[in-house]
């Protein structure tokens, strides 16, 4: 009898978290799996009659002659047809020269982006682990780059890489008119935005290292290189791990910084898979084929989390 | 608000609203598509039915520095080099490229120190790099006759199959030509969009742009621009060559037609199926379309609204007075030349046809990435145009052969 | 194997002095235990011979070599930590050999050691668990391993029983004892219980807030406290204090006025005071008697009484309400509010002077 209470009680708690979940999570995946399989064409029948205006209070509105005026009512039905398609969405997907740039530049994008942030994350840990000269204040410096909205930061970098008398100008680099040299700042701004982030949650797992360990690792050997190697970066692993799958799966996403810096130009050059969906799906309206897109791209994340996990769980066994 | 583009996708689907019977009623501010010249009102209808209602006119002008051209000394070294003296204003885009040249890296304006430019250009992807492509290379790729038919007065696509003619010799030879006016222009323009580019010409850092009417007004704030009095405009040139679609061959003409384009998107209000209220929204949209309220958005340079109806254009041709929009600020000379040129780029006989077809968005899309690519350097102009015609042959299957090519001959008024 | 020389040795934290000019020598394979009351700057001192602490003024030696400048790891010598400081993600084999290894000796020869102080500290069959599952003592054996592996002139040990439990503490003192007997080399241990002071070092050396306050083999501290604070901290339980007044100075031979009647007679050579100072007399609770009459006794009132089954402990104020502690055999009859004589004998009489220094 209790028990059956009991479950009864959990599910009239779990209820709203499941409705949630299957509002927000399931259900557009559902959708957006059933849209991609699919060619939706919509269409609307219109029709207009005239109805007599009524103000506020719901009295009918008079013309200057007094007699009642009219409006227009729209009467609407919506006539989508849903066709199904089959998997020809995602046979484009392996034809479309746009998909394949927009994998190789996200792929170089976080092949590049995320291994320098983690190693410069760090870097600066390690450095700001040790006594320094004004450390706390540099450290706050340092973490001003998380406060920032992306799309801000997109747009306070074009005018860094202002080319014509922009603060860089001088250097004579096309930062955003190159495509090689585009997506490179793109990479640039990404690791300015994100090596804070890494360099917290690593400079907090360093300071998680007992003392104690430290100076007895220092006791046993005056390598620094043999302390970082054998102890310091064994003992980051965890964090290691779960900051490179954190990055790794927002970084796949790459969208706000090319929107507001290059436009994911020139050409193509820094348009990532995200980007080409986002376009694809809103400005194309080609809602199935962005979400084989967006398919794909959920696949590759759900792979590279689900391979991560395996290993998390394995370092920690 | 929407452009002109976006009526093949809002029309047919049932989402647009039409307007002829309000317009007739008597009961709000009267305005007419009498007012607009055919190739607006084109831009403003669907298949004869009125929805738009007139607000901004978009089209692409040739804004050049009047004092530069004028300058003798300047003007007899050019001839010197170049063998013929500079024509004021340039009347073919070959001219120009010379012109444009000729100034580049020198320091031929005395608002800084630092040499200047030819020609600046708006090149940035997913803005509006398209539109520059677009109404330089109609004289280039546009076969002038008489007629409208399958290969005179035609741009887009081939009318009797759809098939894309963006790849068509015309169109290539157009866009190498752009490359190399992008040579005399700063080389950052390629990731430009409009503001960057316009302000680059208003602080007199170059000789020509070709843009949209918002230059011509903002060339008289002073508080942006270092050039009021000296930004003179013009129709913009045509092509010396152009493709003859029919001959399949090049056609050199010594005095090539004028071609006119309303190259933008011509934004202006529509009313949507979805309005509870269509007679209030009416009611507002043609308050702003009518005299008073227009000129004052034409004169304007940050409205983003430029000139193109009748009361907007000086007497004889118009209605507006000279001194209205002197007691707005402008250049006497400036304001002239303004009108006069997109009176003619209106008016002109030939045509850069405008696309409104369903999926115009995507096609220029398509396009802008791959003249992006093309003004970066990463592949060549034809590289960039076949890439475009094998992309639209694959759009126009999705869409529906047949219905894109029945809309695409009703759009440009292919019998 | 090497002596470890401290001279004039200060440390300072920012401003604040903690260790205030600290001279020492410790002899070859001597095990001397540092003992001092919570943060009188006992592992300050191990720490910066061992090197993980600046040293503010002063030099050190171990053997003849000047280690001021020198690395920790290139001091010889092996430190064992409270926590014991394994490396949580290696086997308990990896975490011995890990000093030797990154000091490229060949694998073999590892091995061999490793093996070799796994034998010693009987973890043999250890070796392949992480720390984590290793119970405390089995933790410190390892960290123990770890400094023997290394073969250093110079053991240090940082309170390395403290988290151990009575029973064990008891055991591992006295395997330390037998390692210190057979690897003989210096050690240098740092305790707040007296008790492993008493039984393991060699020689101890009191500290107090930053200063030696005595030095000596056990039963010289025991014996012969040189002051107030050592008489106080060696022994348990505690040494008693009396506050007595010189009545009478004859000689060498000087009369004290004990707390309420009682006067005792006491004979000292070193005679710094006058008539009618106040001096402290110190007695050991376990030389105090209640049955056996003695030369000299103390009025009291029996407080309470603590009965441990072989001895007693008995709390009983003086006249002047001074707690005093008297350690008597188990069965002894004594009860509350009884009114007792404390009897000792002036041999056991400690005497410290007003600058708290013991008379002789
Ligand atoms: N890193 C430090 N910064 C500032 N003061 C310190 C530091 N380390 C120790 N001290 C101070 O130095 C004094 C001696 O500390 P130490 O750790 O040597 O004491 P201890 O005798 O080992 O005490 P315990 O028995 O509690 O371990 C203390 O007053 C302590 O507060
Ligand atoms: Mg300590």
């Amino acid at each position: 009898m209790k028990t059956h209470r009991n479950t009864k009680a959990r599910f009239v708690f779990l209820l709203p978290a499941a409705v949630w979940v299957l509002t927000f999570t399931i259900f557009p995946l559902v959708y957006s799996l059933y849209l991609s399989v699919h060619k939706v064409e919509t269409k609307m029948n219109v029709s207009r009659e005239k109805v007599p205006m009524l103000d506020a209070s719901g009295n009918p509105v008079l013309d200057a002659k007094g007699n009642p005026r009219t409006k227009i009512k729209i009467n609407r039905e919506k006539i989508s047809t849903w066709t199904n398609i089959g998997f020809t969405n995602f046979k484009r997907l392996a034809e479309d020269p746009q998909v394949h740039s927009a994998i190789k530049v996200t792929s170089i994008f976080v092949l590049v982006a995320v291994p320098s942030q983690l190693v410069l994350g760090i870097l600066l840990a390690l450095l700001f682990n040790q006594r320094l000269w004004a450390r706390s204040f540099l450290r706050a410096v340092m973490l001003l780059p998380i406060f920032a909205t992306p799309l801000a930061v997109g747009y306070l970098f074009f005018t860094i890489f202002y080319e014509e008398g922009g603060p860089l100008g001088f250097l004579g680099v096309p930062f955003l008119s190159h495509p090689d040299w585009a997506l490179f700042s793109v990479i640039l701004v990404d690791i300015w935005q994100w090596t804070p982030f890494c360099f917290l949650v690593f400079l907090a797992a360093l300071q998680g290292i007992p003392n104690e360990l430290m100076e007895a690792a220092k006791m046993e050997s005056k390598s620094k290189w043999g302390l970082f190697a054998n102890i310091i970066f064994p003992m980051l692993t965890p964090t290691i791990v779960i900051v490179l799958l954190l990055r790794l799966a927002e970084a796949i996403k790459l969208f706000d910084i090319p929107f507001a810096l290059t436009g994911g130009g020139p050409g193509v050059a820094t348009q990532s898979m995200s980007f080409l969906a986002f376009r694809t799906g809103l400005r194309y309206f080609d809602l199935g084929y962005a979400s084989a897109m967006s398919y794909c791209l959920l696949i590759i994340v759900m792979i590279i989390v689900t391979l991560f996990f395996r290993k998390l769980r394995q370092s920690y066994a | 608000m929407v452009g002109a583009f976006w009526y093949g996708d809002i029309v047919p689907n049932g989402y647009a609203f039409p307007i002829d019977d309000f317009m007739t009623t008597g009961e709000y501010p009267q305005w007419s598509y009498d007012s607009m010249p055919q190739s607006l009102k084109t831009l403003h209808t669907w298949e004869g039915v009125g929805y738009g209602v007139l607000n901004d006119g978009d089209g692409q002008v040739l804004y050049y520095r009047r004092d530069a051209l004028a300058n003798p000394e300047w003007r007899a070294d050019f001839k010197k080099e170049y063998g013929y003296s500079m024509p004021v204003p340039p009347k073919t885009w070959q001219q120009m490229l010379d012109i444009s040249n000729y100034f580049n890296g020198k320091n031929w304006d005395s608002n800084d120190p630092d040499p200047d430019s030819g020609t600046v250009l708006h090149l940035k992807v997913g803005e509006q790099g398209h539109y520059h492509f677009q109404s330089l290379s109609a004289s280039f790729a546009i076969t002038p006759g008489p007629e409208l038919d399958q290969h005179h007065n035609v741009y887009w696509f081939d009318p009797t199959n759809m098939k894309p003619l963006i790849n068509s010799p015309g169109h290539v030879a157009a866009l190498e030509f752009l490359q190399e006016l992008h040579k005399t222009g700063p080389s950052a323009q390629v990731g430009w969009s409009l503001g960057e580019a316009w302000d680059y010409f208003l602080r007199g850092k170059s000789v020509f742009v070709f843009s949209w009417g918002d230059v011509g007004s903002l060339c008289q704030d002073t508080s942006r621009s270092k050039i009021q009095g000296v930004c003179a405009s013009s129709i913009l040139p045509s092509s010396d060559t152009y493709y003859d679609h029919k001959d399949k061959k090049f056609v050199k003409t010594t005095n090539p037609v004028k071609v006119g384009n309303t190259t933008g998107g011509s934004w202006h209000g529509v009313i949507s199926n979805y309005s509870a209220n269509p007679e209030a929204t009416y009611s507002l949209l043609s308050l702003m379309a009518i005299k008073p309220a227009s000129i004052w958005l034409a004169q304007n340079g940050w409205t983003g609204v430029d000139p193109g109806f009748t009361y907007q254009f000086l007497e004889p041709q118009g209605e507006a007075g000279l001194g209205e929009y002197l007691d707005a600020g402008w250049s006497e000379a400036d304001v002239k030349d303004y009108l006069k040129a997109y009176y003619e780029t209106f008016f002109a006989d030939t045509f850069l046809p405008y696309l409104r077809i369903p999926g115009s968005f995507e096609y220029w899309d398509i396009l802008d990435k791959n003249l992006s690519a093309t003004m970066s350097g990463e592949i060549s102009p034809k590289q960039a145009l076949d890439n475009t015609a094998k992309t639209w042959e694959q759009i126009t299957d999705r869409l529906g052969r047949d219905q894109q090519l029945g809309y695409y001959q009703s759009a440009i008024g292919y019998k | 194997m090497a002596e470890v020389k401290l001279r004039g040795v200060k440390k300072s934290f920012d401003e604040v002095e903690v260790i205030h000019g600290v001279d020492l020598e410790i002899k070859d394979q001597e095990f001397v235990v540092f003992v001092g009351p919570s943060g009188c700057g006992k592992s300050t001192l191990l720490r910066m011979i061992a090197g993980l602490e600046d040293i503010t003024a002063g030099e050190i030696y171990i053997g003849d070599t000047y280690v001021n400048d020198l690395h920790p790891a290139d001091r010889g010598a092996a430190m064992v930590f409270q926590s014991y400081a394994l490396y949580p993600h290696m086997s308990v084999r990896e975490n011995i050999g890990f000093g030797l290894k990154l000091n490229k000796v060949p694998k073999a020869e590892i091995q061999r050691k490793v093996d070799e102080a796994a034998k010693i500290l009987k973890i043999e069959e250890l070796l392949d668990r992480r720390p984590a599952q290793l119970s405390g003592g089995q933790r410190q054996r390892v960290a123990i391993g770890r400094t023997i592996v290394r073969e250093p002139s110079v053991f240090l040990f940082d309170e390395p029983l403290s988290n151990l439990d009575a029973a064990l503490r008891v055991q591992m003192r006295m395997e330390l004892e037998k390692l210190h007997a057979n690897l003989n080399t210096t050690m240098i241990y740092v305790t707040h219980d007296q008790v492993e002071a008493m039984t393991m070092a060699d020689r101890i050396f009191i500290l107090n807030d930053g200063y030696v306050e005595q030095v000596g083999t056990p039963l010289e501290l025991y014996r012969r406290p040189a002051n107030i604070f050592v008489a106080g901290f060696i022994g348990s339980p505690k040494m008693n204090f009396l506050s007595v007044k010189v009545l009478e100075i004859n000689g060498q031979q000087i009369t004290l006025q004990l707390p309420g009647e009682d006067q005792m007679q006491l004979h000292r050579e070193n005679i710094n005071f006058r008539v009618g100072d106040i001096l402290t007399l110190g007695i050991r609770p376990e030389h105090f008697e209640l049955e056996q009459s003695k030369e000299c006794f103390l009025s009291a009132t029996v407080d309470m009484i603590e009965r441990l089954g072989n001895e007693t402990y008995i709390y009983a104020n003086d006249a002047s309400d001074n707690l005093l502690t008297v350690v008597g055999d188990g069965e002894l009859d004594v009860s509350s509010k009884e009114k007792i004589k404390i009897h000792f004998t002036t041999d056991h009489c400690h005497l410290f002077g007003r600058d708290d220094q013991s008379i002789q």
